[in-house]
Formats: C-alpha cells, sequence, structure tokens
C-alpha cells in the first residue's frame, strides 16, 4: 500500500508537514511507524525543525547521518540554511551521482541546488522522479518562480491525472491558479477555504492563501479576516507578517505594526531586503532629477 | 415507495375508520362496540362512545357539520354530535347489521348498507328513512353515493356490483318547483320504475366478474371509475359510460380476502387491504404492483383516505394506523443566497431570495427513482454547480448531476453520474461522502463517481449530514457524533437521540439539530448550546444572520435563542418547511414544492436578542419603531434582571413605582409616588431613599407622612440645623410638646427645654435641667414660682451639661451615594442625555487669530462641486506627445524585458513586466518596480522634478502589488501579483492593483483633510491635501468618468493648500503688519473651498478688517458672508457688524484688493494676478504663478516644476 494514500501510516504527517503545521509535526510520536517509513517520518520532522528556524539543531543531531541517503539529503539542506553551502552543494553533488532515485533525494538536493542558484541541476534531479509528489510540488513552485506559467500549468495537469486529490496536487493548482487569474482565482480560494475551514488542516499557512485568494479576488475585508485568523494561530510567521502588510496596505491602513513585527522576527527577509533595494532604486532614480530641482 | 407511519393505537379490533375533513381527528369503530376519537397528531384519546351494542362497522363525519354516524352491529344507525358528544337521535329500521354508513356530500342524506340485503337513504334532518333499495340477494357489504352525481355504488356477497340511479329522488325530495306539463308527463315516463314500481332509485349497471363475496367499492373521484375489492382475493377495475359499464382490469396479488379498497385522492394510484395482512399499492394506469407494506400478525379490515392531506388510516385487528405514502418533504438546500429545491413535477429550481425570484426548471429528473417516489435529498456543490439528488428507490440511490449554466428549461439532465447508497452529501469541493445503511459504510468519492476511501461508521448510524467542511455529522440512534473523513476519526460526539436534520448557521458556528420532538443546538464542534422539546412535531429550522434560530412544526413558526428563551412566532395552517429568513420575511417549501414567503413579526427575537447581547442602540431602535408593549415582554425583562428597562415600556403608575423602588431608580419612584400618593407607597419609598442616602426623598417622604419627630431626627443626622430651628417653632406654634422637648434636645436649646418643661407644669424636671446646665438664676426663679426653698429639693449627682455635637459637615446640602444608580447607557439614550452630535464641543479648537472653529455642517455628504470639465483636458490637445510617449515606453519596457530575458534565459517574464508594458500610466510602472521608467513618465506628464515627497507613495504602490505565497518548506516563497483587472486573464491585458483607489481617496481621505480643517489644524490639512495629491498622481483609473474625477480632486487640493497657505502665512504675520494681514485675510476669500470653508474664511477676513477699522471691507465681507448664511448667530453677529461698519463708512488702510476684479493668486507671492497679466502654470496642479518662478518647484504641489513642458497627466491605461 502507499504509505502516502489516505489510510497509510504517513499520512498524516504527510499532511501536516505540507500544511505548515511544523509544530504538530514535531509533536507526532515516532513509536507507532514501520522500519519502512520511519526514515520518511524522521525526514518530515527534520525538515519541519529547519522550517523552525533550528537548522543549526538538525545538523548537530545528524552528526550521524547513518549512511542513509535520505538522512544526508536533510543534512545538507540544514547545512545550506546555516550557510555552509560550499559543503552543503558538495554533498548534494555526491548525493546526485548515487542515489538519485531516493524520493527525498530528489526534493532536497533539488532545493539546495536552487537556492544555490542551480535551477538547471535542480530541474534535471527533480526529473527523475516516479510518482513522487512532492517532486512535482517543487517542480510546480521552480516554475512559477522562473515565471514559466504554462509549463507549471502542464506540470499540476499531469499530475492531477496520477496523483488523485493529494494535498500536494491541490495546493500546486491553488498556486498555478493563483497566477493564472480570473476565474481561477476562486478555484484556489475553494481549494484554500476548504484547507482552512477543515479542523484537521486549518493553520496559519492555509490562512494565509485563503487570504491571498481574497485578496486576488479582489474582496479585501474576507482577506483581512482570514489574516486575523492566520495571525491569531501565528503572529510571528514572516509569511503571515508579509502579506499582512500587503494587504493593509491595499486597505489603504497603516501596517507598520506588521513591518516593525516582521523587522523583529526576521530581519533578512526577502520582502525587507527587497524593499531595501528598491528604496535604494528609488533613491538612484531620483538623484537623476535633482538638477532640476529649483527651489 | 414507502410508508410513513405516523400514528397507531392500540384496540381491539378496528372495523371502521373515518377521517375528520378539517381536524387531524380520526374516528374509529371497533369490534367490541366502541367508537373512538383520536387526535392522530398528538397522539391522544379525545373520546370514547359507547351506546352501540355489539361490533360498529361502519362510522363517517360529516364534511362541515360538527356530527359524525355510525352503524352497528346492533341493527342501528347512530347519528352524534361532535359539540355535545352525545348520540342525537338513532335511525331505526334495518333488520340485520348494519355494515357501512356515509354520509352525502352535500345533501342531508345518510346512506347505509346492510346484512339484510338492503341499501337505506335516510334524511338526518327530518330523520326519516327516505328510500330502500332492494335488489342484492346477499348481504349488501358497501354502499356509497357518488361525489357529484346522482349515483350509488353498492357491494354485495352476491358477487356484483351494481350501479343505482337516484336522480329520482333527489327530485322527490329537492324544493317543489313550478313544473310544466311536458316535464310531468316526462317525468312520469322517465322512470317506469323497476318491478317493485319504486321510481326512487334503479339500479343503472349490475357489474359481475368477482368469483366471490365483493367487500368494498368506490367511485373515483374525477374519473368514471370504480374499484371492488373481493373475497376472491381480486381487486377489479371498473369503467362506466352514460350507457354501459364494463370491467377494465383486475389486480391480483392478495393472497387471502381483499377486505377494502381505494382510488388514491390526488395520484394515479390504487390502495387495497386485505385478510393476507398487507397493504398493497397498485398503478392505476397499468394495474401493476407497486409496493406491497405488510404486518406482522394483523389482518386488515378497513382503509380510509384524508380527503385533502396525504394521509390514510388502515383499521385490523389490533388497532389503526395512521400513515402517509411518501414523504411530502421537498428535497431542498440553501446556498448562499439561492434556494435550489425539487418540486413536484420533479424538477430542480432555484430560488434567489435577494431578487425574490425563481429560475425556469434547471432540469427534469423525471427518470430519477420511480416515478410514486420523490427524491430524498438534495446537496449543491457550488464549485462545481452541480447537484447530488438521493432517491429512496431500490433501497437508495444517488444521482451527481451538474446543473446547466442558465436555466432553459426542464431539460433531461445529460451528464449523469449514479450509484447506490442512501445519503449523499458533498463534503469538499471535489468529493462527496455516499452512506449505506445497509453495509454501514460511507463511501467518500471524487466527481468522476470513483470511491476513494471507504470509511466504517464507527457506530450504527441511520445518516449522514454534512458537518463543515471536510467533516460529516453522523446520527447515531441516541447521539450524533462529528466525524473527519481525512483523519478517519471522531472528533466530537454530541448525545441526542433519534436526530434527522441538521441546520448550520449562516456564520458556520452552530448547528442546530432536530428530532421529532427536540431540538439541540451545538457548537461546530458539538458542544450543546441549550435543547429545547417541543409537544408537536418539528419539522425544520433556519438561522437567521442574528443567530436566532426559526423552526417550524407542524402548526407554528417559531424562535429559540442560543441561551434557549423562545416563543411563538405565527400559526401555519398547513406544514412548511422553512428555507431562509432574510429580515421579516421567512421563506418557506410547502408540500407541493413551491415557494412561499411569510412575512413575519421579527420585533420580539430580535429585542431579546439585542437585550442579551447588550445591543442598546438596537434596542432603542426596535423601542422607538416598533409597537413592543405587552405584558409578556415586561416579565420577560424583569424575570432577565432588566427592570430599568421593563421601566420604559410601562405606563401603569403602580407598576412603573414597583419596578422603579426595584432598579433603584428614585427619581420615577418618586414620581410615581406622588401621583397615587399612599402612605404605603410613601413608607416604602422613604425606606428604599434612606438606603440609598437620598435623603432629600426621605425628607419629602417623612414630610408626607407627617412623622415631625423623623423629619426632626432627619435634620439632626444631616446637620440641617436651620430647618431643625424651624421644627422646633412649628412644635411650639402645634404645642406639640413632644416634639418640642426632642428638637430642643437635638439643638442644645437649654431654655426652650425648661420652658417647655415649665409649660407642662414638670417644675421638678425644669429645675433639675436649668441646674444640671449651670442656669443658677432661671432655677432660683423656677423654685420661686414653685414656692419651694433650695433646701426642700434634694437632687440627684447631676452630670456635666451635655450638648448635641457640633454640625461637622453640611450633609443636608447634597445627597449621600450609598448605593449607586447610574443611568444605563440605555437609559441614557432613552432620556435623550446622549449626546447625538456636537463633536464641535469635543474637538473644540484654540481660538487662534480670529479664525474660529468652523460651522459643524457634514462635509462627508458634499460631493464636490463639478467644476469646469474643459479645463480638465485642454491640455490633452497635443494627443501627438502622448502617443510619442507612449511609444517610448513600450520600447522602453520591451527592451529592458529583452535584457532581462537575456540575462536569465530560463526565466520567462515576469508579470511584473507584463504591467509595465501593458500601461502608459506611472502607477502601473511604480507597482511593477520599474521606478526609473515611472519617473520618466511623471516627469514627462506633468514635469515631476522632485521625487523625494513621492518616495513612501511609490513604496506603498510597489509593495502593494504582490502577495506572498508559502510554498514548498525551504523554498523561498513565491510572488503572486495582485491585479486590478481581476477577470483578465489575456496577458496583454493584466493590469496590477494600486492601494488607495480614486474613491477611496474622496470618501476616506479627503473627508479626514476636510475634519483637519474644521478642526482649525491647518498645518496638517496641508500635509494631507499634499498626500492626497502625491497618492492621485500615482494611481490609475479604470473610466473616462473617473479620469475626470481625479482631475476635479486635484484641483481641490490645490485650492485648499493655496488658501490654508495664505490663511497660515497670515497668522504668523507679526501685529505690525496690518496691511499684508488684511490683504491676506481677503485673499483667502477667493479660495475655491467648501461653502462651510469660505464661510469661515468670510468671518475671519469680515473681523479682521473690522478690527482693523477698514469697515468698507468689513461690510463687504458681512454682506457676502449674509449672503451664504442668513440665520444663526453667527450671521447675527456678521449682521451686526455690518450696521455698525456701514455707519463708520470707510476703511482706514489701503490694501492690494479689488473686490470685484477677477483675478487669481500667485501660489508663490500670494499676490493677485489679474487678469491679462502674464502667469506661469504649474503643469501638475495648474496653480498660476508670477512669470519669475518659471523653472521653480510648485509651492503647491512641492514636486513639480512651474512651467515645465508636459503632456499632462494619464491615469487611464
Amino acid at each position: 500500500m502507499d504509505p502516502f494514500s489516505d489510510a497509510g501510516e504517513l499520512f498524516a504527517i504527510h499532511n501536516l508537514f505540507y500544511q505548515g503545521a511544523y509544530k504538530e509535526v514535531l509533536e507526532q510520536s515516532l513509536a507507532g511507524y514501520s522500519d519502512s517509513a520511519i526514515t520518511q517520518a524522521r525526514v518530515y520532522q527534520y525538515r519541519a525543525q529547519i522550517g523552525l528556524g533550528s537548522a543549526e539543531q538538525v545538523v548537530g543531531e545528524l552528526d550521524d547521518t547513518e549512511g542513509n541517503a535520505s538522512l544526508v539529503a536533510v543534512k545538507a539542506l540544514a547545512l545550506y540554511k546555516i550557510g555552509e553551502t560550499e559543503s552543503s552543494l558538495e554533498l548534494v553533488e555526491e548525493l546526485a551521482e548515487t542515489a538519485s532515485d531516493d524520493a527525498t533525494v530528489q526534493v532536497l538536493g533539488a532545493i539546495v541546488l536552487y537556492l544555490a542558484g542551480k535551477v538547471e541541476d535542480a530541474l534535471s534531479l527533480l526529473s527523475k522522479h516516479e510518482g513522487n509528489l512532492a517532486a512535482v510540488a517543487l517542480i510546480v513552485q521552480i516554475r512559477l518562480l522562473q515565471n514559466k506559467l504554462d509549463l507549471a500549468s502542464k506540470e499540476v495537469q499531469l499530475a492531477k491525472k496520477w496523483g488523485q486529490d493529494n494535498l500536494l496536487v491541490n495546493l500546486s493548482e491553488a498556486w498555478v491558479d493563483l497566477h493564472l487569474g480570473g476565474e481561477k482565482y476562486q478555484e484556489a480560494f475553494y481549494i484554500y477555504e476548504e484547507l482552512a475551514q477543515t479542523p484537521s488542516t486549518s493553520n496559519a499557512r492555509t490562512f494565509v492563501g485563503q487570504a491571498i485568494a481574497d485578496i486576488q479576488l479582489g474582496r479585501l475585508e474576507e482577506a483581512e479576516d482570514a489574516i486575523n485568523s492566520a495571525l491569531e494561530r501565528d503572529s510571528t510567521s514572516p509569511d503571515v507578517l508579509v502579506n499582512a502588510i500587503v494587504l493593509y496596505i491595499l486597505l489603504g491602513r497603516d501596517s507598520s505594526q506588521y513591518l516593525e513585527a516582521l523587522q523583529s522576527v526576521d530581519a533578512d527577509n526577502h520582502f525587507l531586503t527587497d524593499l531595501e533595494e528598491k528604496s535604494a532604486l528609488f533613491d538612484s532614480c531620483a538623484a537623476e532629477y535633482a538638477s532640476l530641482i529649483v527651489e | 415507495m414507502q410508508m410513513l407511519t405516523k400514528f397507531e393505537s392500540k384496540s381491539s379490533r378496528a372495523k371502521g375508520v373515518a377521517f375528520h375533513p378539517k381536524r387531524p381527528w380520526i374516528l374509529v369503530s371497533l369490534h367490541s362496540s366502541t367508537i373512538q376519537l383520536w387526535d392522530y397528531r398528538m397522539g391522544t384519546l379525545i373520546d370514547r362512545f359507547e351506546e352501540h351494542d355489539g361490533p360498529v362497522r361502519g362510522v363517517d363525519f360529516h364534511k362541515t357539520q360538527p356530527l359524525f354516524v355510525s352503524g352497528g352491529d346492533d341493527y342501528k344507525i347512530k347519528v352524534w354530535s361532535l359539540q355535545t358528544r352525545r348520540c342525537l337521535f338513532t335511525l331505526t329500521g334495518h333488520l340485520d347489521y348494519v355494515r357501512t354508513v356515509f354520509f352525502h356530500h352535500e345533501l342531508p342524506w345518510i346512506i347505509s348498507s346492510s346484512d339484510d340485503q338492503t341499501i337505506r337513504i335516510w334524511n338526518w334532518q327530518n330523520r326519516s328513512q327516505i328510500a330502500c333499495l332492494t335488489g342484492h340477494n346477499h348481504y349488501t357489504m358497501c354502499a356509497q353515493f357518488h361525489p357529484k352525481d346522482d349515483l350509488i355504488v353498492s357491494a354485495s356477497l352476491d358477487q356484483t356490483v351494481r350501479v343505482w340511479d337516484i336522480s329520482g329522488l333527489r327530485k322527490k325530495h329537492s324544493a317543489p318547483t313550478t313544473m310544466t306539463f311536458e316535464d310531468q308527463i316526462s317525468r312520469v315516463n322517465a322512470n317506469q320504475g323497476d318491478m317493485f314500481g319504486n321510481t326512487d332509485a334503479v339500479v343503472k349497471y349490475v357489474l359481475e366478474g368477482h368469483d366471490r363475496g365483493v367487500n368494498w367499492v368506490a367511485f373515483h373521484p374525477t374519473m368514471p371509475l370504480i374499484i371492488s375489492s373481493s373475497d376472491d382475493r381480486m381487486v377489479k377495475l371498473w369503467r362506466m359510460s352514460e350507457t354501459k359499464a364494463w370491467e377494465v382490469d383486475t389486480c391480483r396479488g392478495h393472497f387471502n380476502n381483499a377486505t377494502c379498497c381505494l382510488f388514491h385522492p390526488h395520484q394515479d394510484l390504487i390502495i387495497s387491504v386485505g385478510e393476507d395482512k398487507t397493504i398493497r399499492t397498485w398503478d392505476l394506469n397499468k394495474r401493476t404492483s407497486v409496493q406491497s407494506f405488510r404486518r406482522e400478525s394483523d389482518r386488515f379490515w378497513v382503509i380510509a383516505a384524508h380527503p385533502e392531506i396525504n394521509l390514510f388510516a388502515a383499521g385490523h385487528d389490533s388497532g389503526v394506523m395512521v400513515f402517509k405514502l411518501e414523504r411530502e418533504r421537498p428535497a431542498s438546500t440553501v446556498y448562499q443566497n439561492v434556494l435550489f429545491y425539487i418540486n413536484k413535477e420533479k424538477q430542480v429550481r432555484a430560488y434567489d431570495f435577494s431578487k425574490d425570484s425563481e429560475s425556469l426548471p434547471l432540469l427534469s429528473l423525471k427518470k430519477l427513482g420511480s416515478p410514486w417516489t420523490p427524491p430524498r435529498s438534495l446537496s449543491y456543490n457550488p464549485a462545481e454547480r452541480a447537484i447530488l439528488v438521493t432517491s429512496p428507490t431500490d433501497n437508495g440511490a444517488y444521482e451527481l448531476i451538474r446543473l446547466p449554466r442558465d436555466a432553459t428549461g426542464a431539460i433531461e439532465p445529460t451528464d449523469t453520474k449514479r450509484g447506490s447508497g442512501n445519503s449523499a452529501v458533498f463534503i469538499a469541493r471535489n468529493r462527496f461522502a455516499v452512506f449505506t445503511k445497509s453495509s454501514q459504510s460511507i463511501e467518500v468519492k471524487d466527481l468522476s463517481n470513483a470511491t476513494t476511501k471507504t470509511i466504517r461508521a464507527p457506530t450504527s448510524i441511520n445518516d449522514i449530514h454534512y458537518g463543515g467542511t471536510g467533516c460529516l455529522l453522523l446520527f447515531a440512534p441516541s447521539s450524533v457524533i462529528l466525524y473527519d473523513i481525512h483523519q478517519n476519526k471522531t472528533i466530537a460526539e454530541l448525545s441526542a437521540s433519534g436526530v434527522k436534520y441538521a441546520a448550520w448557521s449562516n456564520d458556520g458556528m452552530h448547528v442546530a439539530l432536530l428530532g421529532k420532538h427536540t431540538i439541540t443546538i451545538a457548537t461546530k464542534n458539538l458542544e450543546t448550546v441549550c435543547s429545547l422539546h417541543e409537544t408537536i412535531r418539528i419539522k425544520s429550522a433556519t438561522w437567521n444572520d442574528l443567530g436566532v434560530l426559526i423552526y417550524s412544526t407542524l402548526n407554528h413558526i417559531k424562535y429559540t435563542l442560543l441561551n434557549g428563551d423562545s416563543g411563538i412566532i405565527r400559526t401555519l395552517e398547513s406544514t412548511l418547511y422553512l428555507a431562509n429568513i432574510k429580515g421579516p420575511v421567512v421563506y418557506c417549501l410547502d408540500r407541493n414544492g413551491k415557494v412561499l414567503k411569510l412575512t413575519i413579526d421579527p420585533t420580539e427575537f430580535r429585542f431579546k436578542k439585542a437585550l442579551i447581547s447588550k445591543n442598546y442602540d438596537e434596542m432603542l431602535r426596535i423601542i422607538k419603531t416598533s409597537n413592543l408593549v405587552g405584558q409578556s415582554i415586561i416579565s420577560y425583562l424583569q424575570k432577565k434582571g432588566y427592570p430599568e428597562i421593563a421601566l420604559q415600556f410601562v405606563q401603569d403608575p403602580q407598576t412603573r413605582f414597583d419596578l422603579a423602588i426595584e432598579c433603584g431608580n428614585l427619581a420615577v419612584a418618586d414620581e410615581m409616588a406622588g401621583e397615587l400618593d399612599r402612605p404605603k407607597l410613601w413608607t416604602k419609598l422613604g425606606a428604599v431613599a434612606l438606603e440609598h442616602g437620598n435623603h432629600e426623598i426621605v425628607e419629602k417622604v417623612y414630610h408626607k407622612l407627617r412623622n415631625a419627630e423623623k423629619v426632626s431626627f432627619l435634620y439632626l443626622i444631616t446637620g440641617n440645623m436651620s430647618k431643625l430651628q424651624r421644627m422646633a417653632a412649628v412644635a411650639d406654634k402645634m404645642a406639640n410638646y413632644t416634639a418640642k422637648f426632642q428638637t430642643s434636645l437635638f439643638l442644645s436649646d437649654v431654655e426652650a427645654r425648661i420652658q417647655m418643661l415649665r409649660e407642662t407644669d414638670m417644675s421638678a424636671l425644669a429645675y433639675a435641667t436649668a441646674k444640671a446646665n449651670g442656669l443658677e438664676e432661671l432655677a432660683q426663679e423656677i423654685l420661686e414660682s414653685s414656692g419651694i426653698a433650695e433646701e426642700q429639693v434634694s437632687l440627684p449627682t447631676l452630670g456635666g451639661p451635655l450638648t448635641a455635637p457640633s454640625v461637622l459637615h453640611n450633609t443636608y446640602e447634597k445627597n449621600l451615594q450609598l448605593k449607586q444608580f447610574e443611568p444605563t447607557y440605555f437609559e441614557k439614550v432613552l432620556l435623550g442625555q446622549v449626546e447625538a452630535m456636537s463633536l464641535e464641543d469635543k474637538h473644540a479648537a484654540p481660538e487662534t487669530n480670529g479664525f474660529g472653529s468652523f460651522a459643524e455642517d457634514d462635509l462627508a455628504d458634499d460631493d464636490f462641486a463639478p467644476k469646469d470639465d474643459t479645463e480638465a483636458f485642454e491640455e490633452d490637445g497635443g494627443g501627438w506627445d502622448i502617443d510619442e510617449e507612449l511609444l517610448d515606453v513600450n520600447d522602453d519596457a520591451g527592451a529592458e524585458a529583452d535584457a532581462a530575458e537575456l540575462s536569465a534565459a530560463a526565466s520567462g517574464v515576469s508579470e511584473a513586466d507584463l504591467w509595465s508594458r501593458n500601461s502608459p500610466v506611472a502607477a502601473d510602472h511604480v507597482a511593477a518596480g520599474s521606478f526609473e521608467s515611472a519617473m520618466q513618465l511623471l516627469n514627462r506628464q506633468v514635469g515631476i522634478v522632485d521625487f523625494a515627497p513621492l518616495k513612501p507613495r511609490f513604496l506603498e504602490v510597489y509593495q502593494a502589488s504582490k502577495a506572498y505565497l508559502p510554498a514548498n518548506e525551504g523554498m523561498p516563497n513565491v510572488a503572486t501579483y495582485i491585479r486590478r483587472t481581476k477577470s483578465e486573464t489575456n496577458p496583454s491585458k493584466i493590469l496590477p492593483v494600486i492601494p488607495r483607489t480614486l474613491s477611496h481617496l474622496t470618501s476616506t481621505d479627503l473627508q479626514e483633510a476636510y475634519k483637519l480643517v474644521r478642526t482649525n489644524h491647518l498645518d496638517d490639512a496641508v500635509a494631507k491635501f499634499r498626500g492626497i495629491l502625491y497618492d492621485v498622481l500615482v494611481s490609475a483609473v479604470t473610466t473616462q468618468a473617473e479620469a475626470g474625477e481625479a482631475v476635479q480632486l486635484i484641483e481641490i487640493c490645490r485650492e485648499y493648500i493655496l488658501g490654508l497657505s495664505i490663511e497660515l502665512e497670515r497668522r504668523a504675520l507679526p501685529e505690525t503688519e496690518v496691511k499684508r494681514n488684511l490683504e491676506l485675510a481677503a485673499y483667502f476669500t477667493k479660495a475655491k473651498l467648501q461653502p462651510v470653508h469660505v464661510h469661515n474664511a468670510l468671518q475671519v477676513a469680515m473681523t479682521q478688517s473690522f478690527k482693523h477699522k477698514n469697515y468698507a471691507s468689513a461690510s463687504r465681507f458681512a454682506a457676502q458672508y449674509l449672503d451664504l448664511v442668513s440665520s444663526g448667530p453667527k450671521a447675527e453677529q456678521a449682521r451686526k457688524v455690518k450696521a455698525r461698519a456701514d455707519a463708520a463708512g470707510s476703511d482706514a488702510v489701503k490694501i492690494e484688493y479689488d473686490p470685484y476684479a477677477e483675478f487669481d493668486i500667485c501660489a508663490g507671492t500670494h499676490m493677485p494676478i489679474y487678469a491679462g497679466q502674464p502667469f506661469v502654470q504649474d503643469p501638475f496642479t495648474k496653480a498660476k504663478y508670477v512669470p519669475e518662478y518659471k523653472g521653480r518647484v510648485c509651492a503647491i504641489s512641492m514636486v513639480s516644476a512651474v512651467g515645465a513642458p508636459a503632456s499632462g497627466l494619464r491615469l487611464l491605461p
């Protein structure tokens, strides 16, 4: 039986992980897992730990990777996250040679490669997957980041044929829908609303998704409700805060509270660095007109 | 087809049964000689009638009169009154058992059939037999009138069915009319009479075909058909025409005597019962068996149909059962504002509550299930616009059908997916659950009808219902379970027995679980909130927007609040299924599948709801607008502990007094006591007032009660010495010595006391008092007057003089506040104490330099006055420039994008790049992050040179252009670009969202700026207006009209910034600069402001001119002011100024201001530019400047260069 299927033992932890419920992932006991599944469960827990910002700890715990390719891949990602990019890339390149059929290696390796700017290498590693939805979801995301909407969309359509109703297929579809626009916004909204309203899948991240769909649909008040629900669940998540800032600007209200919160939680956030860049860009562009100013 | 038993009785064998045509009653005649009258709705035995001897076989209600008739084995026919519940009279004549008795539908006749082989017709008005029909040669088992024609049908053990013509009887017994000779002849000749010369009733047809005795026969209500049942186990259908009658067909199936049969009153069905213990239904058109229902051990003897409602009653060996065939609840579901339902014709329809409109039929489901079985449930999926319909046919089946986009009529569905199961509901966008009762399994299916997952019910359950996304409510016999489909686990369980339906509140926070007689309201996590019991069956429920549950029983619409308070809203004549409630309108479905709108009075539950949620505004509104006075609401309020609110409703002084005392509202209590003026009330009021420390009322009460001693003591303890003195005087005057003594004690007035003692001849005490207080002289005098020497007096040891303590605090001046009586917010509002308006007082601005706070007119409603529109586009003349620019921009953007593509060959074109390609609007470039091109555009369009002030707006627009979608862990967020073209998917037309739209600016920011002006925060106001200018500068519009509005908005901001800058300059002037001061005040009046703000400018100019003795100017400004404002205190003041200024006459200071010339004011120098004088203009704000300002940064906008070449601001892509 497919361990990720509805009745499989990894189903719950897999879903929790991909909904972004990292704390709940860590709370899962590993006692009940069969030998074949326990490694995968551990991978989820390590990734959740990295997601919560404790990459260092993961590196420490994975001092001994027991020769397990999956765990090596996790270690590579953790190393990358703490800035040891060189050694991380070495590990990944080695894994790509030796264990490229391992689903975890594919996904985590591709993440490291993408982060290191080796996008094509990442995609070629991912292309080796056989029925690995996590790989599909990652391909979709990379395609979106590359602004290749048509390829992302194609990937989702293919996955829908065999991936059934898996959470990852749904999420990937929602990501693509939010880029396609038009009627697709509403479909994305349904997907996120469904996740956000189901008790077992409702968490900050799903509410963020719902809020984004609402924003895209122009329903700012509903978006505010969703963002508030997300904030209630996790008021320190950069993902929530970034979108709260965007929303409050759109509402024409003061967003500084969230900007400050973001600065204190994650000063290196892409949003902030991007904003700084743009601010500098503005200054340099404006400077070109300075000679025209006559008081 | 289903049989739904509604009522069952236990008794001896039931041989006759009849429905009351209007009330929920049945008569049951028993083999034991009793006749029972049951209320089958309540399930109660209303009465028993026991006057027959032996079995009673026939019984019937009169259609309109309160009468019923019975016939029994005692050969008697009895007519009974339903009112007195007594036998009115007995008709005798039959010579053997009476089998059946029936009333005629209009004539005062009764027909009876008897084992004496006769059929007799009786007139119950004159209590006589009017006809005896002979011809059957065995027991006649049944005889009935035709529902319309003058016909009788009868059945007999002689194996025949006979149809009789009784038109002769009707003629004979109808009122005599004048008859022509011909009539008489024809009458004589028409009915030749039978062999016995009987012309009243003649046999028309004899129907032979049954092989054994016939037990029952009946006419079809509308068609010329007859049905009969016989001991040969056959049910036969006969047809007749004017001239003949023949057998049509036979229904075979009963395997013992068929005892009774009838036609379904509304459907093409035949129903028969027999001694084989079955009830069978047959298709009238095909004569095939539809369904049979078997009872374990009781033979059926009789069956009757309700004339109107879909109800049947069957009598059997151990009682009677009332049942209906088929549920009558139309399958329906509500999604947001639309009700989807299936009507009697099995058509799916939609009803839109917001438009009050019903769609054409969307689909026809004729082929679903069997023709006799209506669909059971309907579930709607908005994402796919699909419905799930279940039907109980063949042990349950469901169909998944997509609704057509547009309603075009009852078309047959084309793409239908089917399966078997008892109930089916959508649980998610692309999933539905199907429950099969026999296997207790729940299958989760996707939209292609493939099973994705099968769940075993955690316990034995009867039904499933939607339980929130991804969850199901499972209805077990004694509990309801909330089950998570994804995790395969029970989330919560609530014990509630026999739940059949569930209604979710609009916000999804609560669910009402409906059983037959109970409603349980639970939260979405199945925690019980409240539950209530109804004796009448509960049918349906819906929630209103306030969270009040409205539900229907068989005969009422009721409400219940979450705290369990409930009440009746209105009564119902027929059963209705509530679908929705909007304000006072309840939408419901009736049993025919039609949508009805009922208007109810929601006042009561709204009020109670408002009370519970402490929504005083709403309560106030209800009190003011509705007629909500009644004992019930008062006692409700009192019970709930709101006497102070109840007080507002009551007129009766006594009740008002009681309520006021209860809530401590002494003022009202006092008023009411004054009105009623009863000592008892005063006493009560006094006691309460004392507790409250309200000694003023206490004083009043004691006066009222003429209780001088208490009054005096009150004065003492409150330290009111002057009044105490007066009490002493009063006591003196009234010669009330006790009082006098007391007051003198209180006042420490020894002399008065001694005097009083002497007056009352108590010299000894007087002497002792004098002595004790050291008044030797007085003591001596007392001795003398009583003629006693000092030696003769022996005094006890006297203490020192005692004086009353002196007053430390004048308590009497003010009531004590022993108990806090704060009028509630609610009372204050009612008393009109809450300031409804006058924001002015709160924002009282400092009066600076004669610039008063502005009038309180609400500016929010003032739309800005339309200005000269030609101006808006005059600069647009040079369309060439713009087009050229457009080309430039596109080229630029294209080149940039190309470059980007080259640099990262793998990446596609980002949406931001598309935006800047798609639009010549600066804001769109800003949103795309392309600041350079945006600045270029702004510079060329409106000559912006100083961009620094625009930075916040640029960054704001840029930040709002994307949302950040978290996706895979470890990867950066995916930016999703937010569009303002929501429905556009063509990449060459999509455009970004720009925050603070024009309408937001005018409705919010502009009003805030006005408010700053009103409250005299001019510096802030200028900054705010300038902010609006920047926001407009970097924004986008979608229509030409909006573009015009933007131009207007820029004008408004310009005028305000100019005007306020002038005023600010004036205020900053030193005292000595009188001339400039007056000039600026005058210029300020020329700014095109809102009328209320012009008032302020004129006032300033007027007062300043007057102050500096420029009387002519003052008079002119006053006149202008009066033109605008003609009444009020300020107008009065202006009038005075004008009068005095006119008297004085001339201006003391010459100023640079020609009131009659047209001029603009230079925004830089604040000096007039008269018509014809040269000027330069700012390309953005269109502000005018004297020529030397050319090239400088505009003082109004602070960003644009005056006189710069510009093509005009472009906001429309």
